[in-house]
């Protein structure tokens, strides 16, 4: 994928880094950690199947992430569905 | 240094490559097939080691070179094979450092925490000794 795809993803999933030269960044949900992604660096670009794999979504919700028709509230309920944010990681019973 | 730090396979190294032919030696020039499932024992920061190899996927992918970890779901890329692994190695050790901290401080996803303990079943950090006083 190119370079400014992923920093138009990194915006809008609002994902953190520690060090701007980190290689990786993750998504954070309720103060908590919820998954991981490699940061493109240099001019190479990422496989994007890839990082596609690592957001956890398909084909079509990575292609609405990078064209904006996925919000990052539409994202977070994707996790949901895939249980990969519990109502354990939410803090809620 | 434990033997597991360097063992990264030879037939990826670029060193590999730059030794000569020596005569009498029987030895032969390899092909590289991709993919290549290698073990992968070093590359890490030098405070972590490997408690065991990790299995790893080198390929190409898009005219760069991907080394792939499914069991911790992450890889590193670039314009060789070395430079995959390399940056894989670097990968690695940011993600333990990272998932290492957050543990303590109870801020890992269930999926993450789970990911960091397959991690540790891997990667540990090494013991820093205190100076000595004068």
């Amino acid at each position: 994928m190119k370079v400014h795809e992923f920093t138009k993803l990194e915006n809008k999933l609002k994902l953190k880094t520690r060090n701007s030269g980190d290689r990786l960044a993750w998504f954070e949900h309720d103060g908590k950690s919820v998954l991981f992604t490699k940061r493109s660096h240099g001019n190479k670009e990422p496989p994007e199947n890839l990082i596609r794999q690592q957001l956890k979504v398909n084909e079509t919700q990575f292609a609405g992430l990078i064209s904006c028709s996925v919000t990052r509230d539409q994202y977070i309920e994707i996790l949901r569905g895939k249980k990969i944010i519990t109502s354990t990681d939410s803090g809620q019973l | 240094m434990p033997v597991l730090d360097l063992l990264v396979d030879a037939r990826i190294s670029p060193v590999a490559f730059a030794l000569p032919l020596a005569p009498n030696t029987g030895w032969k020039p390899t092909t590289i097939v991709f993919p290549l499932d290698i073990q992968l024992g070093g590359l890490l920061d030098q405070d972590l080691f490997f408690h065991k190899p990790l299995p790893v996927r080198l390929y190409k992918s898009d005219g760069s070179y991907v080394g792939e970890c499914s069991l911790l779901h992450q890889f590193g890329y670039g314009s060789d094979a070395a430079e995959a692994l390399d940056d894989l190695g670097k990968t690695l050790s940011e993600m333990y450092f990272y998932l290492s901290d957050s543990k303590y401080a109870d801020r890992l996803s269930e999926s993450l925490s789970e990911q960091y303990d397959v991690l540790c079943g891997f990667i540990g950090r090494r013991n820093v000794a205190a100076p000595k006083a004068s």
